[in-house]
């Protein structure tokens, strides 16, 4: 009993670090261009961020179990492992689709569809997916810090919409008026979060 | 006449001239402590802050406004939050990093998303880590020059962070008699400056209040010493510098939420960051990091808590709408008699939409009312009254309190 | 049609130039703000740079001509998937041409999994995102003018990096240098792409009221 209860434990802390201390903008900057994205165009952050955990969930068990049965003792694995991810991420797409499809209410279908392709097929999944054959997890730790990953990002886009308001103001110089600006406010925060670790990641 | 003086001065120069006056009296013991190093690292910070300012003017071409005393307090807030020993060459980087990375790239005064010290401290921080950590001993003379020679300690924080229990008697820590930060070891004159600026209608005591005592319940429930609950209280409150952050750094006019209840959460969550980064973080000092954290949802915040409350707080085109709206339902309902009146409401909205952004602001800030009742009588007095950036910060959502400003 | 396309490019107004540019006034890095995720975290020198960058180069002008040929038996919603396998099969191709430079160890190292990251990096696969298809001379053009304002951007964020972080500049000690930790650090390569942006949006607005005046004058 006191194994699961420890085994849950550690797969709670797997999950805030994937949100927190290996945040996937501010420690990685995955996804960083999606983001700023995010925050100019008027797509509903929420449903983007709802297909992207669900995404990078469903394509890193895929990859995880390609990888592990299929791929894992090829001698030329190195050229073909972003392919493999890819197609792991097509399949995940095209299961997102269909649960959509099917499951939501007809409203959000219609932006879930348009929010689709660059939800499911960006830096943050792809990275993801890396990291975690990287760090060599088993399935349940895969999912657990997908899903971390992808809060992590919702959390980044949450911080994003707050501070843009500010980010919009007149008094701003020309040259940091948009892109500069907002990179600035992101340092910011990503310092705060390296404060947590105090060293990078590998990358 | 007085009108006139108060739109030549920048709305940011009270605020930080009463800050700065605090700050001169933590200046003047760190002189007494270490000699004029100090004076040299103020000296050095003002004149790069200064100098941070007129490059901007210069970039932007705009007129160099020498009542914007803001730059100045920032670099002085930096400046006391590094070793008496700093390296000269630190302070100017800390320095020019928060007036123009800080401060200027977000547009200046009030449109910083995080306070700019904390900006500057938490780059310098990162890049000098293993120098802006180690504090001399209080009644050691420094030496003068680029590089301090004088043996260096660890300040009790970093003793805590390190899992040890800091051998410093409860006298020395409220007095500020042991190594650490310049400005921010001298508990009680911290608290002093506290109320003095809370008693000065500088701010309320909201953001300041909740944010002490949620680090100190933490500290009180969560000791990370053995000696005992009440001893990690002491260690944790007087030496984690949160007096100094409770005065400086939590208060910045322009990131605070507007509501009384959001300045509380916000406080709180202030709090509860600084300690959490003191306890998983690498660095003694939290409350930096926590600020650059929290700052940011401040809007939030108010958003949240505004849905609940029932005090309003309009934006500046709210207020604009509400004068139109105001004029011309006088001018329907008693064209006689409201003429005399009109004129006045017509030339403040005027003024209104005149004035530069920050007075928007402040006005904003003002019209802390219920939108359906007192709109119409209090906000014009409260704007011809003056000094109300200040003042409506501490109007509570409290009807009795409410009530009584409209008879006055 | 090859004289054609020639006089259209010579007559073409400043304002059109300006929007073909991709180099200097829509540079995909500085202005657009696309491909930050390698650049943010695995070009902290002048090196990575060099090999993001090659790596770019080969993988955007092949997706950009391939996908567009593509791109005419596939509904528009999956355009991106197909850029993205294209972007794949591209890799392979540009990991080979690395391998001939570096050892697989030195790659590993200096760019991480940034390097089949970019598969899926807006760089590479953000052209799908527009709706309208172009000819084999355009999708070429574009794709190497694009990845060329990638690599410009690439080399000043790395050697930025590179000198004030380690005090180095490809691997020889730089003149002028700082050891600043915090620009090895994904916070440093925010702030240095912003710096950075915040100089090329400054040197537009210069170039263009400097083209104002001129218009003005003739």
């Amino acid at each position: 009993m006191r194994e699961v209860f420890a085994d849950i434990l550690s797969y709670i802390m797997l999950m805030l670090t994937a949100i927190t201390l290996q945040n996937s903008v501010f420690t990685r900057g995955l996804g960083t261009s999606h983001l700023l994205s995010l925050a100019d165009d008027t797509t509903d952050t929420f449903v983007f961020t709802g297909i992207l955990t669900l995404c990078t969930t469903i394509s890193g068990m895929l990859y995880w179990t390609v990888n592990r049965f299929l791929l894992q003792n090829l001698s030329f694995k190195r050229y073909i492992r972003p392919l493999s991810a890819v197609v792991c991420m097509s399949v995940a797409f095209f299961v997102v689709l269909f649960i959509i499809v099917k499951k939501a209410p007809m409203k959000t279908v219609q932006k879930a569809v348009a929010a689709m392709p660059s939800a499911a097929f960006n830096t943050l999944i792809l990275g993801t997916i890396f990291l975690t054959e990287n760090y060599s997890m088993n399935l349940v730790q895969t999912i657990v810090f997908s899903i971390g990953s992808a809060i992590g990002f919702m959390v980044a886009v949450l911080m994003i919409t707050e501070g843009k308001d500010k980010l919009n103001n007149d008094a701003i110089p020309n040259a940091f008026k948009g892109l500069p600006s907002m990179l600035m406010y992101l340092a910011g925060l990503s310092m705060a979060i390296y404060a947590l670790t105090g060293h990078p990641f590998s990358i | 006449m007085q009108e006139e003086n108060r739109q030549i001065l920048h709305p940011s120069f009270r605020g930080c001239r009463d800050q700065m006056l605090t700050m001169v009296l933590l200046i003047g013991l760190d002189v007494y402590l270490y000699g004029p190093r100090p004076a040299i690292i103020i000296l050095i910070a003002t004149v790069f802050a200064v100098i941070c300012d007129l490059v901007n003017a210069l970039f932007r071409r705009s007129r160099y406004d020498i009542s914007d005393l803001s730059s100045v307090c920032f670099a002085w807030v930096f400046a006391l939050m590094m070793p008496a020993s700093c390296n000269y060459y630190i302070v100017i980087f800390g320095t020019v990093v928060t007036v123009m990375l800080g401060k200027w790239v977000f547009g200046g005064w009030g449109g910083y998303p995080f306070h700019p010290a904390t900006f500057g401290f938490a780059m310098t921080a990162i890049c000098y880590s293993s120098r802006v950590f180690l504090y001399p001993k209080p009644f050691t003379k420094l030496s003068l020059g680029i590089e301090c020679t004088a043996k260096l300690f660890r300040s009790p924080a970093q003793i805590l962070k390190l899992g040890g229990t800091p051998t410093v008697d409860l006298q020395d820590l409220i007095v500020g008699d042991y190594s650490g930060p310049m400005g921010t070891t001298f508990f009680l004159i911290l608290i002093a400056a506290l109320i003095l600026l809370i008693v000065h209608r500088e701010f309320s005591w909201h953001a300041s209040g909740s944010f002490m005592l949620t680090c100190a319940v933490w500290a009180f429930l969560f000791p990370r010493i053995n000696a005992g609950h009440v001893r990690s209280l002491m260690y944790e409150v007087l030496s984690g510098g949160i007096a100094f952050a409770a005065v400086y750094l939590v208060n910045e006019p322009t990131i605070l939420p507007k509501t009384p209840r959001a300045k509380l959460i916000y406080g709180a969550s202030v709090g509860i960051f600084s300690m959490l980064f003191t306890r998983i973080g690498v660095y003694a000092l939290g409350n930096c990091f926590a600020l650059l954290l929290v700052s940011p949802l401040s809007t939030f915040l108010d958003n949240v808590t505004e849905r609940r409350s029932r005090v309003y707080v309009m934006n500046a085109d709210e207020i604009e709408a509400s004068y139109a709206e105001m004029s011309t339902a006088e001018a329907e309902g008693s064209p006689a008699a409201s003429e005399s009146e009109q004129e006045p409401a017509a030339e403040e909205t005027q003024e209104g939409s005149d004035a530069s952004d920050d007075e928007a602001e402040a006005v904003e800030a003002e019209a802390v009312a219920d939108i359906g009742e007192s709109v119409e009588e209090s906000v014009p007095e409260e704007e011809v009254s003056g000094e109300a950036a200040s003042e409506e910060e501490s109007v509570p959502d409290d009807p009795d309190r409410n009530g009584e400003e409209e008879e006055q | 049609m090859s004289k054609d396309r020639k006089r259209s490019r010579l007559n073409l107004s400043i304002e059109e130039f300006r929007k073909e540019d991709l180099i200097f006034n829509n540079n995909p890095v500085f202005v657009s703000g696309l491909g930050l995720a390698a650049l943010i975290t695995a070009v902290d020198s002048v090196r990575s740079a060099f090999i993001i960058s090659v790596a770019v180069f080969i993988m955007s002008i092949i997706t950009r001509i391939i996908g567009n040929i593509v791109c005419k038996y596939i509904p528009e919603r999956l355009w991106i998937m197909s850029y993205a396998l294209i972007a794949c099969m591209a890799y392979i191709p540009s990991l080979l041409v690395l391998e001939r430079m570096y050892s697989l160890n030195a790659i590993r190292i200096a760019v991480g999994i940034y390097l089949p990251m970019l598969v899926a990096d807006s760089m590479v696969i953000s052209r799908a995102e527009i709706p309208l298809r172009e000819t084999f001379m355009q999708s070429t053009v574009f794709g190497l003018r694009s990845a060329v304002g990638f690599t410009i951007a690439a080399f000043l964020v790395g050697s930025v990096r590179e000198v004030l972080g380690k005090g180095t500049f490809i691997g020889t000690p730089a003149v002028i240098h700082g050891n600043l930790k915090i620009f090895l650090t994904v916070c440093g390569g925010f702030i240095t792409l912003s710096l950075l942006s915040a100089l090329w949006q400054r040197l537009i607005s210069i170039s263009k009221s400097f083209s104002a005046r001129g218009g003005d004058d003739k």
